[in-house]
């Protein structure tokens, strides 16, 4: 009911509208009332029917896609479905909790924890040891991480050798927590059933109608692949394998010069070491409480009887060179080189030092983008492993993987040729 | 529940479904046990405050009506008022003004180790404690006859759209309401309809839209440049406006599906041309409130103007600090308060005045909007310090008169609002299109659906009157 009002009229506590007179109820009265209101609600639901059928057509083709599968079938499809890969493109990845899922679900014995540069190990580089491996990469970023994870993991599910990527960033004190993501909180994230994150698909595509064409040519027809299970998967052909490695869809350089300039520039670089943004933030050096608590975390897998290799997870040459000089910089990477790898020995574990691809025999070719190696980069890295002896026997059939697959017509920098494994 | 989830949608369905299947009764009873459930939701500890506090209202109301003489209304008034602002102050005030007490002691060399508490602000007790302390007072004016029905009772008090932030309403219109038979009415419940579609719109689209903006500059106001403040006070000038009527629209269309009338508590405010203007449009509902139960009170007009200017003042100070225990906030009433004294002193008689030139009345309603926006400066910044900061930081960089950064977001957003408002100027709510012909009609509903789902901001950002 509009109520005309002139703006002299707007005076404080102007009345209340009369709600009208009273009238007495009587049986007909009120049946013709609930006649009325249920004419209303088929009108409301008449005018909502196509935003409903907009809505509901919407989830049919995430779900077609495997955009909104709960995690746990996600991971009951990949058990049965080998060449599957999972990644969403618009709800939220749920990785600390899909990758946590499948630690409890599948017990590996040889297990990968780090941050998302741990990805690339896959479990056919293992030869024999294959279904005993899984790539915890992408769940852990920090030492209170490593913790949480320790603290909350059965002892069912504990792996006898661990492979630990140890990001300088670990033993930065001014780090901005905010910069990343935590455990604790990402493991308890199922975007399944996040309003939000539909609310957010949805505004997606009313933003873009356009996209669409895309979700439905995608969810039916050639551009269908029933092994990519998430919009992501489908659309850009990458995703989570079944071992926890990431699967990624590279367009290689036609060119030497195309090749050169895939990897950043001095001047991003430069930008981002100099501007100390994350994770470059400037500090002294590292500082002993930090290296206690890691201290404290290789203790209690060595109580829980886990073998931990050590590793320093690769970045460019360019990016390398840079911070080892950089004045606010230098002082903090030298003791990041020094400590950690002292702190692994002091404990007998071993620590492996393959910072840049140089340092085993690569160049910056081999890297996805400049902190990120790429599958032959992580093959070659895992024969670098081997050569030491407290590890060689751990992985016996490393090498020989190793040396077919590399020495594979196939296999180029980008690219690791492990079909026949 | 917040208004702006879903859940809040489905429960208001399910709770609109019953309602309308029962007889004015079991109405009540719905609305009641709806409405605890609804504040609940939040923090079912809070709910016994709630009705700990109001029920002692609802027992000194009966009181009352048994007392013939003024002299023992007047005590059991005071049990309601002490109990009333007692938890009140004990839980928005108390660490505000034992610090303020420790400051003092230090201004006279004593030092002081406040006893600080770690307390929650009770969801909505501002609002309805003035709620209920509207119904006591009146009660003890006479101008009402206390409840017997307690179910009527606390439905007026914990309504669900008006509970948790306003519009804060008056015993006599809306515990009529209770007493009475609602009937369905159709074209009611559409403009309900209606304004709860407007009011996800202000909040989601445009309040939430301008927050991220707003938080930044204000977040960091040493490294923020004058212009980008600015621009930020300007949003926030916005985002205040379209968060606390966003609302305030959900709730009345909320309660129109209920056939049940709240006060209005926004018209419109920033086409005032003058402060006492804007004070009768923006947050009507409590500015009436200390109309009623302070100004007249400390004797209103019936005063000699040295008195009624110290009434007006009072009226604003106080106006400030029942927003929060902060300085910024007494300020920004202070400001008011100023504001309003010189209307009222310079140009009495004229605060309304539609005479003039459309320029003269636009320039009238840009002074008026650029004075409130100075005085939101006060309101958002965190302290005076900050505060002052903001306001040298844009006069330095006006006077520079290199303008940067401009805010296209804002500027479009502002005008979506400013456009719908205008041309429904002389309406109850900017979306008012009742008239219009079924087929555009439709039309305008769906593109505001799907605007609204397209362009919210799904990232939950709280009400902003919720922290009062």
């Amino acid at each position: 009911m509009a109520h005309e009002r002139s703006t002299r009229d707007l005076l404080i506590g102007a009345p209340i509208p009369d709600a009208g007179a009273e009238r007495a109820v009587t049986a007909k009265t009120l049946r013709d009332e609930r006649r009325a209101v249920r004419v209303f609600a088929v009108r409301l639901l008449i005018f909502c029917a196509p935003l409903v059928l907009f809505v509901v057509g919407i989830e049919l083709l995430l779900w077609r896609v495997g955009e909104s599968w709960p995690l746990n079938r996600v991971i009951r499809f990949q058990e049965t479905n080998p060449r599957s890969y999972f990644a969403r493109g618009t709800l939220d990845q749920g990785t600390f909790r899909y990758k946590y899922l499948q630690i409890l679900r599948r017990h590996p014995e040889i297990l990968v924890l780090g941050s998302s540069r741990m990805m690339q190990f896959r479990a056919e580089m293992f030869g024999r040891q294959a279904s005993t491996f899984y790539n915890g990469g992408g769940i852990i970023h920090s030492i209170e991480d490593l913790h949480t994870f320790l603290d909350r993991l059965p002892t069912e599910a504990t792996p006898k050798i661990v492979i630990l990527g140890v990001d300088f960033w670990w033993l930065n004190p001014n780090e901005r927590k905010e910069s990343i993501d935590s455990f604790a909180v990402g493991v308890e994230v199922e975007g399944t059933y996040s309003w939000q994150g539909h609310a957010n698909a949805l505004a997606g595509y009313v933003r873009h109608p356009v996209s669409l064409r895309d979700l439905f040519t995608h969810s039916f027809g050639k551009q269908f692949d029933r092994n990519a299970i998430g919009l992501a998967a489908v659309q850009h052909h990458q995703g989570f394998r079944p071992d926890g490695s990431k699967r990624f869809e590279i367009k290689l350089p036609a060119t030497p010069e195309e090749w050169r300039h895939r990897l950043p520039g001095k001047k991003i670089v430069n930008k981002d070491i100099l501007g100390e943004n994350f994770p470059f933030a400037f500090t002294e050096g590292v500082p002993n409480s930090l290296l206690d608590q890691l201290r404290a975390a290789l203790l209690k897998f060595k109580a829980r009887g886990v073998f931990v290799i050590g590793y320093n997870p690769p970045i460019a040459s360019e990016w390398a060179a840079l911070v080892s000089t950089s004045p606010r910089h230098k002082e903090f990477w030298k003791e990041y080189h020094e400590k950690v790898p002292e702190l692994f020995r002091s404990v007998q574990f071993p620590f492996v030092d393959v910072i840049t691809p140089q340092q085993i025999g690569l160049d910056d070719r081999y890297m996805r983008d400049w902190y990120h190696g790429h599958d032959p980069f992580d093959m070659e890295m895992l024969r670098r492993f081997c050569e030491e002896p407290q590890i060689r026997p751990l992985f016996p059939d490393v090498p020989a993987v190793a040396d077919k697959a590399l020495k594979s017509p196939r296999t180029h920098p980008l690219y690791l040729d492990l079909r026949e494994q | 529940m917040s208004f702006t989830t879903p859940v809040y949608l489905i429960f208001l369905a399910i709770v609109w479904a019953l309602y309308w299947q029962l007889r004015r009764r079991e109405q009540n009873i719905l609305i009641v046990c709806a409405s605890f459930f609804f504040y609940g939701w939040w923090d079912w500890r809070f709910l016994a405050l709630l009705i700990t506090t109001t029920g002692i209202d609802y027992g000194v109301a009966l009181a009352m009506g048994h007392e013939k003489d003024r002299p023992h209304r007047r005590k059991w008034l005071l049990v309601s008022l002490i109990s009333n602002l007692g938890v009140l102050g004990f839980f928005k005030y108390f660490n505000f003004f034992t610090q303020q007490f420790a400051h003092l002691l230090g201004a006279f060399g004593l030092s002081a180790n406040p006893v600080l508490l770690q307390l929650i602000l009770p969801l909505g007790i501002s609002f309805y404690t003035f709620q209920a302390l509207s119904y006591t007072i009146d009660v003890y004016r006479g101008r009402l006859k206390p409840v017997r029905d307690i179910v009527q009772y606390f439905c007026f008090i914990s309504f669900f759209p008006h509970l948790v932030a306003g519009p804060i309403n008056f015993a006599k219109d809306l515990l009529q309401q209770f007493e009475r038979d609602r009937h369905f009415d159709r074209n009611e419940a559409a403009d309900g309809a209606r304004q709860i579609l407007l009011g996800y719109f202000k909040k989601m689209v445009v309040a939430d839209n301008l927050a991220p903006f707003v938080n930044t500059a204000f977040g960091d106001v040493a490294h923020a440049s004058g212009w980008q403040l600015l621009w930020a006070t300007y949003g926030f000038a916005f985002q205040i406006y379209c968060d606390f009527s966003g609302y305030t629209d959900i709730a009345i269309g909320s309660a129109k599906l209920f056939n049940l009338h709240l006060m209005r508590n926004f018209a419109y405010p920033y086409f005032s041309q003058s402060i006492p203007e804007f004070w009768r449009r923006w947050h009507i509902s409590l500015s009436t409130w200390f109309r009623e139960y302070v100004y007249i009170s400390l004797g209103g007009n019936r005063t000699s103007k040295p008195r009624q200017a110290f009434n007006i003042a009072v009226v604003f100070l106080l106006s400030g600090l029942w927003h929060g225990a902060n300085w910024t906030f007494i300020v920004w009433g202070g400001l008011h308060g100023f504001f309003y004294l010189c209307y009222w002193l310079l140009l009495p008689g004229r605060e309304e005045d539609e005479a003039g030139s459309w320029f003269m009345r636009l320039l009238r309603i840009l002074c008026t909007f650029h004075l409130v926006c100075f005085a939101w400066i006060f309101f958002r910044a965190s302290s005076l310090t900050e505060a002052w900061t903001v306001v040298s930081k844009i006069g330095s960089d006006i006077i520079a008169l290199h303008p940067s950064g401009v805010q296209f977001k804002i500027l479009l957003l502002a005008a979506a609002v400013c456009l719908f408002e205008w041309l429904n100027r002389r309406r109850e709510h900017a979306f008012d299109v009742a008239r219009w012909g079924p087929v555009p009609r439709w039309g305008f509903y769906y593109a505001m659906v799907l605007i609204v789902l397209g362009f919210a901001n799904l990232h939950y950002v709280p009400f902003i009157y919720f922290d009062f």
